[in-house]
């Protein structure tokens, strides 16, 4: 199943799912698309402020719900991450949100939603948000995103790629995004998949032994076993050090835990919660060289 | 598949399948068992010190092994919590060890292996570790580990009572511990059927909104749905960690709201867990709650 095209003078809402934010933080991002050529909407409770929720679960799986249901909007961006998308879940009728066709993009704690629609066989957008974009990014990263947007899946130049931890070239549907909200979709109606699969899995400010546990829930529930290879962004700003548990560098908690069962896998592949990062399509196939670090899509992301 | 009671002159293993522990912190821990009229061995891996974890998966998964398979040994006490028994899960026979029932006693992290072995069938003891022995702990704390190793009743009269959430009374097998690691099991084979259980539930060090995802996880699995009753300790430290900016909501504003609709008798600050004074409580038994008089009673023994 293709997206429905983000076409000049086309819409695109932006929705706020998961935690609030102030409405400074939509400028940067708002100038962008309509420079770009794109109109933007802000759904009517994007700006709502309940404690670390951006409205109440209704709200915000009210404005999720008519941005997909509007056919006068080709696209939804969410502002941010943060946390929230779970509550959502008895609120939200993904099959009908799959059958608009329609781009949702964002990454973190947008996670749960990008899993319930690519399991939907609609494919999604690891992107960006307006909070990700009102601080200075490298030059790739404005031009991935823009590109995107446009359909082009090209890498763009100046973009790093991953460092290799084992070799091997790889095809499949690309899955995953934030390892804790992949952890949490487990065993819910809208779990993770990834049997075949080229795996993405990132995250921010998880405590090393956490990060330990995570993976090792991968590993437990057969998960990490299934995928076809692992990208792997960065932990960012994993806490170096936890009070008598103690530390170890998130990348050797990584080899650790996955290279042992030698699929192609790459570190500091550049998506997530990194300084720099790629927009990058969910649920669409990929072709995944490890010793290159590259990851190339295999078809459209468009009608 | 029930443990047995000990007796003076029994043997008391203590492993360390998580985090390592300073070997002196394990000091008064042993004079107390010793004093008890306990014999006390120290399983090779509480010496041992690998990043976050005593001693490798390998080396602790044998303790654990030849603890359950040694005849000579009697009961199995986890030296700390931290993390660590997750990474055990491949490496361990349960259905196995199952079949040679032990107390098995530790929380925190000890929870993944409480979910493993009461799914398997063989009860197991949420309770103190040899860490929590060096410092001065309210009369109750001892008094409930020593009743429980010895086959009695683990509530002791003086300890504190919960607080009412949920008015009223079920029964049901206590399963649950901490709330990451119930987290954590789901999906894995090492998890306990839910349905009419009392679920008990704590953490430590959580921020407010993980507290919340790991509620709407059990929420989204089905597991809140299914129980018959919650038995809350405390989200210890919990309240004190937002960030500067974060919003002035406390854990047990988070626990209520994410527990709106469940409406089975709850009750909270129930003396468990990441707490200064807690009780040991046997997991994988039928229990008997009252959320308005804050109480919990054992309706049969851990022990046979």
């Amino acid at each position: 199943m293709a997206l429905r095209p983000i076409l000049a003078g086309d819409t695109i809402r932006l929705v706020s799912p998961a935690s609030p934010l102030t409405p400074d933080k939509l400028d940067f991002i708002s100038e962008l698309l309509r420079n770009e050529g794109y109109k933007v909407e802000v759904a009517p409770h994007a700006l709502e402020w309940i404690d670390y929720l951006a409205g109440t679960d209704e709200q915000r799986a009210e404005d999720l719900m008519d941005a997909f249901a509007d056919d006068s909007v080709a696209a939804v961006l969410c502002t941010r991450g943060g946390y929230g998308c779970a509550r959502l879940l008895p609120f939200l009728d993904f099959d009908q949100m799959a059958n608009s066709n329609k781009a949702l993009m964002g990454f973190s704690d947008v996670t749960t939603l990008h899993l319930a629609l690519n399991r939907r066989g609609l494919p999604t957008i690891h992107s960006p948000m307006a909070l990700t974009l009102h601080f200075p990014r490298e030059d790739f990263v404005y031009e991935s995103f823009k590109r995107v947007l446009r359909g082009d899946l090209a890498r763009p130049a100046g973009a790093p790629t991953g460092e290799c931890v084992n070799p091997g070239v790889v095809e499949g549907e690309v899955v995953g995004g934030c390892l804790c909200l992949l952890t949490d979709s487990i065993g819910t109606k809208e779990p993770l998949e990834t049997k075949g699969k080229i795996f993405l899995i990132e995250d921010v400010e998880e405590m090393p032994h956490r990060l330990d546990a995570m993976l090792t829930v991968l590993i437990n529930t057969g998960l990490a076993e299934q995928a076809a290879g692992f990208v792997i962004g960065e932990m960012t700003r994993t806490a170096e050090y936890v009070p008598g548990i103690g530390s170890r560098p998130w990348e050797d908690i990584v080899k650790e835990r996955l290279g042992p069962l030698g699929k192609p896998m790459v570190i500091n592949f550049p998506f997530g919660h990194m300084k720099g990062m790629l927009t990058l399509p969910l649920g669409l196939q990929a072709r995944f060289d490890a010793a290159a670090g590259t990851l190339d899509y295999l078809e459209p992301l468009f009608q | 598949m029930k443990p047995k009671a000990l007796n003076p002159g029994d043997t008391i293993r203590i492993v360390a399948p998580s985090s390592p522990l300073p070997d002196k912190e394990l000091d008064a821990c042993i004079a107390k068992l010793t004093a008890w009229g306990f014999k006390v061995e120290l399983a090779s891996s509480v010496h041992e010190h690998w990043r976050y974890l005593a001693a490798n998966d390998a080396a602790r998964a044998k303790d654990i092994t030849d603890a359950f398979l040694d005849p000579n040994v009697h009961a199995v006490l986890c030296a700390r919590g931290g993390y660590g028994c997750a990474r055990l899960l491949g490496l361990l026979d349960i259905a196995t060890l199952a079949k040679h029932p032990k107390l098995l006693i530790g929380f925190s992290d000890i929870t993944t292996l409480h979910l493993a072995f009461n799914a398997a069938g063989m009860p197991t003891v949420h309770g103190i570790m040899g860490s929590y022995f060096a410092k001065e702990r309210e009369p109750w704390v001892l008094d409930s580990f020593y009743h429980v190793i010895t086959g009695s009743d683990p509530i002791i009269d003086g300890s504190p009572r919960a607080q009412c959430l949920v008015p009223g009374t079920s029964q049901g097998r206590l399963l649950g511990g901490c709330l990451t690691l119930i987290g954590d099991a789901q999906g894995t084979k090492h998890v306990p059927d839910f349905k009419g259980a009392i679920l008990l539930i704590e953490d430590v060090g959580e921020k407010g909104y993980r507290v919340d995802a790991r509620l709407t996880q059990l929420r989204n699995t089905g597991v809140l749905h299914q129980v018959a009753g919650i038995v809350i300790g405390e989200m210890t430290d919990t309240d004190t960690m937002r960030d500067k900016d974060a919003p002035e909501v406390t854990w047990k504003e988070i626990v209520q709201e994410r527990l709106d609709g469940i409406r089975v008798p709850t009750m909270w600050d129930f003396p468990i867990g990441h707490i200064k004074n807690p009780l040991s409580l046997p997991l994988g038994i039928r229990v008997e709650m009252d959320a308005e008089a804050g109480s919990l009673r054992y309706l049969e023994s851990v022990c046979d």
